[in-house]
């Protein structure tokens, strides 16, 4: 036992935490990128005009939502390298784990929009208001509030989603461990830091959440 | 000032509005009656556009309301609504609520906006609320604050769907007030309530809906002394 605590050096912690930082990265991007999405889907979706792209956005989120994220992964970095596209790892892993995350936070967006009540619509309609303007001054301030507590909820669920990543030998924090323990042969000892690691990352923004959640009801 | 000429609504197979033919003059309040379902909401609905018509014309001071175009933005914004559930924004302030769509829809500058805002919330009795938020006021003041908002864009027409039939009995009076103070300052109003003291207080005519026809029509005295229509006599029987 104390060979192994030896052999686990404080250059492995950094290597974790470089691992950590990356998990962060992706998560940021994917999120970021995913919600651009999400709105798009959310927005499709919820339009009541146009029937044809309703369907087009309730397939793609089927489909993201009902495959399991590992084999989407597979896919883009397998998958599309057979068809003889190389992507490099890291777009290979972003793809997936962006359209995963228009998919889940589409939806989350459109409960959002359809929280909000007919009434509020036609009042603002009736004030001469435009669909652009009633989504951002009417529709949003509502709907952001709502989507608040399954947002974080949904993060939460990416930030471990992205230990998937490791499957296609990406470098983040579950596959930063993996290495380690590999060398150092401390399994147990590595892998409850990563896991306190994730839980360093999570942790804070469920709290972060709260708060907002508590701020932004003080007037509903 | 408002004119309908033959509108048929259908709802799917649902025939609602089967040929209104109305025209209101400038100035003029014209109280709305009928029993639930005979398309009343519909009848207000139509004239600013959140309902397409799908046979006849509607015309608001010389220009034609279709549902489908852009322009009918523009009638909205000289056409007042307000709603029997208030529907005020739940985010913004009283003065927030009012002054929202002086600044995005006019494009007023915030100082101008604000002091619109102030100056109907003021019409309205609510100088004390400016900073109220919706879930702060009573039932009455939210719907008082809904009418400052429709003032606010100062329209050439108020539409009234049924606006006190949500509230407590003690606070309706605050509400018919602030109508009957407009209607003496000449605004043109079209008014659907079930408040028949309001009718014989305010109304200049009264419209008798029944199953999406106007059944009867006529002065507010007439209406009410000597109802001809047999389904209008046994309304105003039920409701008294
Ligand atoms: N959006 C709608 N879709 C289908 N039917 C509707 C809709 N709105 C109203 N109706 C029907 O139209 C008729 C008239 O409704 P409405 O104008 O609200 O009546 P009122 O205001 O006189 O009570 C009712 O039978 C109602 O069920
Ligand atoms: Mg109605």
């Amino acid at each position: 036992m104390p060979e192994l605590l030896v052999a686990f050096s404080y250059k492995d912690v950094l290597f974790l935490l470089q691992g950590a930082l990356v998990t962060i990265a992706m998560c940021a991007m994917a999120f970021s990128c995913g919600l651009v999405v999400a709105l798009l889907i959310g927005l499709i979706r919820t339009a009541r005009r146009f029937p044809a792209l309703r369907w087009i956005g309730w397939g793609y989120v089927e489909i993201f939502r009902g495959t399991p994220l590992l084999m989407q992964i597979f896919i883009a970095y397998f998958g599309l390298s057979i068809l003889g596209l190389e992507l490099p790892r890291f777009v290979a892993v972003s793809i997936p784990l962006i359209l995963y995350t228009g998919a889940y936070m589409g939806e989350i967006v459109r409960a959002g929009v359809e929280a909000v009540s007919r009434g509020q619509w036609e009042a603002g309609w009736s004030l001469g208001m435009s669909y652009r303007q009633l989504m951002r001054y009417v529709v949003a301030p509502v709907a952001v509030r709502i989507m608040i507590p399954p947002s974080v909820g949904f993060l939460v669920q990416l930030v471990k989603g992205t230990s998937l990543a490791y499957v296609v030998g990406y470098v983040e924090l579950t596959r930063a461990g993996y290495i380690i323990s590999q060398s150092t042969y401390a399994t147990m000892l590595v892998f409850t830091l990563v896991g306190a690691i994730y839980f360093g990352i999570n942790y804070p923004l469920s709290l972060a959440s709260q708060r907002l959640e508590i701020r932004l009801k003080r007037h509903a | 000032m408002l004119e309908l000429e033959d509108v048929h609504k259908w709802f799917g197979n649902l025939h609602v509005l089967k040929g209104i033919s109305m025209t209101v003059s400038r100035g003029e309040v014209v109280v709305v009656i009928g029993r639930s379902g005979s398309g009343k909401s519909t009848i207000l609905r139509c004239i600013n556009g959140l309902e397409p018509i799908q046979q006849g014309r509607i015309m608001v001071d010389g220009e034609v309301v279709d549902a489908h175009s852009r322009h009918v933005r523009k009638i909205r914004e000289e056409v007042g609504f307000v709603f029997q559930s208030f529907n005020l924004f739940p985010y913004y302030t009283a003065l927030e609520n009012v002054s929202l769509a002086l600044k995005i829809v006019k494009k007023m500058p915030l100082a101008e906006a604000r002091s619109i805002a102030e100056e109907m919330l003021a019409r309205v009795g609510l100088s004390d609320k400016l900073d109220a938020y919706p879930d702060r006021l009573s039932g009455g003041q939210q719907q008082r604050v809904a009418i400052a908002r429709a003032l606010a864009m100062n329209p050439k027409l108020m539409l009234f769907d049924e606006v006190t039939s949500a509230l407590d009995p003690e606070l309706v009076g605050e509400v018919l007030k602030v109508m009957q103070d407009l209607a003496e300052g000449g605004m043109t109003m079209v008014v659907v309530t079930h408040e028949m003291g309001f009718a014989r207080r305010v109304a200049d005519r009264v419209l008798f809906i029944h199953e999406g026809q106007i059944a009867e029509e006529g002065p507010t005295a007439q209406i009410f002394t000597a109802p001809r229509n047999e389904s209008l006599r046994a309304f105003i029987e039920s409701i008294l």
